[in-house]
C-alpha cells in the first residue's frame, strides 16, 4: 500500500516485508513443507515474488530448505522473531502465578488468549493436576464463534463491528446459525460480566470467559476457563464459576495497573 | 530433485530492489529488538536499536501491525509484540523434532535432579532456547522456549563451540581476544570449557544472568548433523554440596545427551517413514 505522499521506493520496501510476513504466517500453524507453487496457491502471490522472498527468507535462515521435498517451511530461527520475548511479557508473567493458583484450587483449565483471524490464540494455558478438559496448550486455535473466549471477544466489540463480525460469519461458517448464541453471550457480558457455553468447543465441556482489560492491549485479551459438564453443569457456571473467574481476572487487572494507581 | 532458486539473489538487482528485500530483513529484525521485559517499545528507541530514521522504523512497524506481530499502544507512539509472533513460534517448536525428543527427556531430568534444565541450538551469536524443563520446586528462572543466551563466555556457547571445525573456533576465538578487556580472559575460559569437555564430556561456568547458579553444559550431535546443547542450571551450595552437583550433573547431561541423539534418531526415522515417497 503506498500512501499519499510516500515515495514509490518507500512503498516497495513496505510491500515486500508485506508480503515475506504473509509468507512466513502461511506456515502456520503446523509448519508443513510447501513449495513454491504451493505458497503461491496459499498465498495469493506471484510465483516469482515467492521465488524471490523464499531466497531471501532461506539466507536470513528463517526458513530451511528441504531438497528431498523441494520444499520450505519455517526454520528455527524464526523462533527468535519475538516468540521468547512474548513469554516474558508483564501480562503473562503477572497472570500466569494466579491462573496457576486458580486452576490448582479449583481443578479446571484456565486460558489467557487473544483473537488472531478467525480463532483465539491461547496465550497462557494453566491447568489443576486432575483438570479433564480440553486438550489445549500455548498457541492452541479455538474457533471464534464455538468458544466462551471467542463469544466474550466478540461481545465486547463495538457495536459497528460487532456486526461487521456477524457479517462475516454468515459467510464463513454459512451452515451455523450463530446469531442467537453470539446475542445470548453479549447480553451475558453485560448483565454478568461473563459468558458461559456449553459444550460448545467439545461434548461434556463447558466454558466461562470474561474480557480482560489491559491498558497496553485494550480489548485483545480474554480470560477463560474449561471445566467437566458433570461437575459443573450450566448453572454452577453462572452461580459459582463466573464469579469466581470474574474475581480472578480482578485479581490480575489490580496487578498490572502501574504501580501509585492503585 | 529441483535446488531452491537462489540465483535470484546472486543476480544484480536495481538499487530499489535490493532496498525493499532489504526492508524485509530490516523488518524481522525489529521483532528481534524486543528483550524479555520489554512490553512496549517507542518508534524512536526501535529506530535507534535498528539504526534507521524513524520514518522508515514507522513504515517497517505499521506494516508489522497491519499483519499481527505487532500492536500499537492505543494514543501513543508505542509498540508490543502480538499474536503473530506466539502462531510462527509456536509452528516451528509444534514441528521441531529435537523439541519432540527432547520435551520428555528434559522433564525426567528435572525431576530426578531437581534442576532447570534445557535444550538450545545456536543461532548468530546466542543459543537460542527450543525446549526447557523446570523440577517441582526449582528456582525458576531459567530461559524459556525462543530465548536467546550469549554464545560468548557461557557453558551452553562452549560447549557449541567444541564440536565446531578448527576454522571456527578459530574465527570465534579471534574474535574474542580482539575483544578490548575482556578478550583474553573469555578465550582462556573457552580453552578451560574444551579442556573439561574433553575429559567429561561435560563443562560449566556461571549462569550468564544469574551469577550465583552454575550451569553445566553438554554437546549433542543430532543425526541430522545439526549441534545442539543441553544444559542445566544450579544453585552452587559450596563445598560437599559443590562436588556431589558437579558430579551428579556431568554424569547425568551426559547420559541425556547421549539419549536426546538416540530419541532425535527415532523420531526422524519415523517422520521419514511417516512422509510420502
Amino acid at each position: 500500500m503506498v500512501f499519499p505522499g510516500q515515495s514509490s521506493e518507500a512503498g516497495d520496501a513496505v510491500r515486500v516485508l508485506a508480503r515475506g510476513l504473509t509468507l512466513i504466517k502461511a506456515f502456520c500453524p503446523r509448519n508443513l513443507p510447501l513449495t513454491n507453487g504451493e505458497l503461491a496457491r496459499a498465498t495469493g502471490l506471484p510465483r516469482p515474488t515467492i521465488s524471490r522472498i523464499t531466497a531471501t527468507l532461506t539466507r536470513l535462515r528463517y526458513l530451511e530448505y528441504l531438497p528431498e521435498l523441494a520444499s520450505y517451511r519455517l526454520g528455527v530461527a524464526a523462533l527468535a522473531l519475538g516468540f521468547g520475548a512474548l513469554s516474558g511479557l508483564d501480562l503473562r508473567l503477572r497472570a500466569r502465578a494466579r491462573m496457576q493458583r486458580f486452576a490448582d484450587s479449583e481443578d479446571l483449565l484456565v486460558v489467557l488468549a487473544t483473537r488472531d483471524d478467525m480463532a483465539m490464540v491461547c496465550h497462557e494455558v494453566c491447568r489443576g493436576r486432575g483438570a479433564l478438559t480440553i486438550r489445549v496448550g500455548v498457541g492452541s486455535r479455538l474457533l471464534l464463534p464455538h468458544s466462551a473466549m471467542g463469544r466474550a471477544w466478540i461481545a465486547s466489540l463495538p457495536g459497528q463491528a460487532y456486526r461487521a463480525l456477524m457479517e462475516e460469519f454468515q459467510a464463513r461458517f454459512p451452515q451455523e446459525q450463530l446469531g442467537g448464541v453470539m446475542d445470548e453471550a453479549a447480553t451475558q457480558i453485560q448483565s454478568l460480566g461473563f459468558c458461559v457455553t456449553v459444550s460448545s468447543l467439545e461434548p461434556d465441556v463447558n466454558s466461562v470467559a470474561t474480557p480482560l482489560g489491559y491498558a497496553l492491549a485494550p480489548g485483545q485479551y480474554v480470560l477463560g476457563c474449561s471445566v467437566p459438564a458433570f461437575r459443573y453443569p450450566p448453572e454452577r457456571c453462572r452461580l459459582e464459576l463466573g464469579p469466581r473467574l470474574l474475581q480472578l481476572r480482578h485479581d490480575i487487572e489490580r496487578d498490572l495497573q502501574p504501580t501509585g494507581a492503585h | 530433485m529441483r535446488r531452491p532458486t537462489f540465483h535470484l539473489l546472486d543476480e544484480p538487482r536495481p538499487a530499489a530492489a535490493a532496498g525493499a528485500v532489504d526492508s524485509l530483513q530490516r523488518g524481522l529484525e525489529a521483532l528481534r529488538c524486543f528483550g524479555p521485559g520489554d512490553d512496549a517499545l517507542d518508534v524512536a528507541e526501535l529506530a535507534r536499536r535498528l539504526g534507521l530514521s524513524k520514518a522508515t522504523a514507522r513504515r517497517l512497524l505499521d506494516t508489522l501491525e497491519q499483519h499481527g506481530f505487532l500492536l500499537r499502544v492505543p494514543g501513543t507512539d508505542r509498540f508490543g509484540l502480538h499474536v503473530a509472533c506466539l502462531i510462527v513460534g509456536q509452528a516451528v517448536l509444534g514441528s521441531s523434532l529435537l523439541v519432540k525428543a527432547a520435551r520428555p527427556l528434559l522433564l525426567q531430568f528435572a525431576e530426578r535432579l531437581g534442576v532447570n534444565v534445557l535444550a538450545c541450538v545456536q543461532e548468530r551469536n546466542d543459543m537460542l532456547v527450543l525446549a526447557q524443563a523446570t523440577a517441582h520446586g526449582a528456582t525458576s528462572g531459567a530461559p524459556s522456549a525462543g530465548m536467546r543466551v550469549p554464545l560468548a563466555g557461557t557453558a551452553l556457547g562452549h560447549a557449541w563451540l567444541w564440536m565446531q571445525s578448527a576454522q571456527v573456533q578459530a574465527d570465534w576465538l579471534a574474535n574474542l581476544r580482539s575483544e578490548s578487556g575482556t578478550g583474553v580472559s573469555q578465550a582462556a575460559r573457552v580453552y578451560r570449557a574444551f579442556q573439561e569437555l574433553e575429559e567429561r564430556g561435560v563443562c560449566q561456568a556461571p549462569d550468564a544472568s544469574r551469577r550465583e547458579l552454575t550451569c553445566f553444559a553438554a554437546p549433542v550431535l543430532l543425526p541430522d548433523g545439526v549441534v545442539a546443547v543441553v544444559g542445566c542450571m544450579r544453585a552452587d551450595g559450596g563445598g560437599r554440596d559443590r562436588v556431589r552437583l558437579e558430579r551428579e550433573c556431568s554424569a547425568g547431561l551426559a547420559e541425556l545427551a547421549s539419549e536426546m541423539r538416540t530419541e532425535a534418531g527415532r523420531q526422524r526415522a519415523r517422520r521419514s517413514s511417516a512422509s510420502p515417497s
